[in-house]
């Protein structure tokens, strides 16, 4: 798995490429640990490139999204792929994480 | 149905083998390579240990199925405690952010997923050991039923484009037995032209070369000492193109240059070459019953280029695994045109040689050049190989019985 975060003006973008998995969600944790650190609350997960969720993938965007609200920012994800989306939806995490079409729409609203 | 049981039997156990070995390497391997993520690389020791454990048992004789299921279970619960483990962190962060959007058990105090969903999370697909990809391809391999690769009645040998000759010996090998019975029971239809006859005979020696090579009747358990000798012969025959070089050879240098191919003619060559060759026609005779040979010997000689071309197309074909370029007899006995001269000039230029070296070798015994007892054995030899060769020519010119056919309308076939 490749990670690709890329700091626009209010919030971040991180973009896991291929399978988030369980060799994979420990290089997203530290990538998101490292962030809230910068002091770059509001992230985005942009899901659009990533072909495959499994638990332990699902544990780092929980765990991210935990670190974030107690850092006063949030965690959002984008453009889930149709494999993804299905884990989300099996788990009902569909209901906590709620998938915004793209990255750029993510904080748009506010 | 037999022979496609035992097949398949035979190659689950190999595979099955193959695939735990596999396995167990592999396991071993990735829980090393994942030792950073300690609960994955758990999860693959143990799984490992199991599989090492397994592949005993299997060996000592527990039957497949069994051993497959156990090494399947182990990885599914596995799989449940990764993911029960992921869930529960995830549900312990959700459960301090006051946001808990899945069910609680109150008394297991578990979270509860509904069983579809469980059990989908945790299938192979999704399974949480799929972060290691070369595992889930290994669990897919490890079903039993090899969903893409059973043929559970494989009734034909597929090791041969000469099927029929394969399947016959592996049933024999089985312990079948076979009679040989003297009445006409099928017909079928034969090449009605030397090209279409050619290439059918190229893939009948490609074919039975192929199973020597693949299948060695020598080796071959379960076969008895004549029917090894039987298989074995037929596969031996197809080298006898290398031998006809010899023996076209011997006599062209020989009245052409008088060089001797071997230096002892009289008593010494006699005594060894006579019985060999008459013990051979008279066993001929005996067992043919009164069918004629002359045809057989003939071709044994005459298509020499042919078994030749059989034998590098299939040692390239079976052991370096190029493809032998099968092509199928018509059946409808139609010429495929005209003579197929560059199939046959070997043969037709051995015999121009040949009809040469006779009046050299002519010549030269009026010149007193050349010893009058080995011209006379060499030009019987040359007129014996010529008459074989002679055989190419008369194929060439052959038009099939379509002709007489054409003639006989309303005729209609029967067959018993």
């Amino acid at each position: 798995m490749d990670l690709k975060v890329n700091k626009m003006r209010n919030y971040a973008v991180i973009a896991p490429q291929g399978r988030l998995t369980a060799v994979g969600a420990p290089t997203l944790r530290q990538a998101l640990e490292r962030l809230l650190e910068q002091g770059s609350v509001r992230i985005v997960v942009d899901l659009s490139e990533t072909a495959f969720i499994d638990s332990s993938g699902l544990g780092a965007l929980i765990g991210g999204l935990k670190s974030a609200r107690l850092a006063q920012g949030d965690l959002r994800i984008a453009a889930p792929t149709p494999a993804v989306s299905s884990v989300l939806k099996l788990t009902n995490l569909d209901k906590v994480l709620r998938a915004y079409p793209t990255a750029e729409t993510a904080y748009h609203a506010s | 149905m037999q022979l496609g049981i035992v097949g398949y039997v035979h190659d689950l156990q190999e595979s099955t083998k193959r695939t735990l070995r596999a396995a167990e390497k592999l396991l071993g391997r990735e829980a090393k390579r994942h030792h950073n993520i300690p609960e994955l690389s758990e999860e693959l020791q143990q799984l490992h240990a199991l599989t090492a454990e397994s592949l005993a048992d299997f060996r000592r004789g527990e039957p497949a199925a069994e051993v497959v299921y156990r090494v399947q279970e182990a990885a599914t619960a596995a799989s449940r405690r990764l993911f029960e483990n992921d869930l529960a962190t995830m549900y312990a962060d959700l459960e301090s952010l006051g946001h808990v959007p899945v069910q609680r058990d109150e008394e297991l105090g578990a979270v509860v997923i509904d069983q579809a969903s469980l059990d989908a999370l945790t299938a192979q697909e999704h399974s949480p050991l799929g972060a290691v990809e070369s595992v889930v391809a290994l669990l897919e391999q490890l079903r039993v039923d090899r969903p893409d690769e059973a043929q559970p009645v494989q009734p034909l040998a597929t090791i041969s484009i000469t099927e029929d000759m394969a399947t016959a010996m592996q049933m024999h090998s089985m312990g079948w037995r076979s009679v040989y019975h003297h009445e006409v029971l099928a017909r079928g239809l034969a090449p009605e032209d030397l090209n279409t006859m050619l290439k059918q005979r190229l893939r009948w020696a490609q074919g039975t070369l192929q199973v020597m090579l693949r299948d060695n009747p020598l080796v071959k358990k379960g076969l008895s000492a004549g029917q090894r000798l039987m298989y074995f012969g037929t596969m031996w025959s197809y080298l006898a193109g290398f031998a006809a070089l010899a023996y076209m050879a011997a006599p062209i240098m020989y009245l052409m240059l008088g060089v001797m191919p071997v230096n002892a003619w009289s008593v010494e060559f006699f005594a060894r070459f006579l019985p060999y060759f008459l013990i051979n026609q008279i066993l001929f005779i005996y067992v043919a019953r009164g069918m004629r040979t002359w045809r057989g010997q003939q071709y044994s000689l005459a298509l020499f280029p042919l078994w030749i071309k059989a034998c590098w197309t299939t040692f390239a074909n079976v052991v370096l695994g190029k493809p032998l370029g099968f092509v199928v007899t018509r059946k409808d006995g139609k010429a495929e045109g005209g003579v197929p001269w560059r199939e046959i000039w070997p043969q037709l230029t051995v015999m121009a040689l040949l009809a040469i070296s006779l009046i050299i070798g002519a010549t030269r015994v009026m010149l007193g050049t050349l010893d009058g007892t080995g011209t006379l054995v060499n030009t019987v030899w040359v007129i014996y190989i010529l008459l074989a060769l002679s055989v190419i020519i008369q194929a060439a010119r052959y038009r099939g019985p379509a002709a007489v056919l054409d003639h006989t309308e309303g005729d209609t076939w029967t067959s018993k």
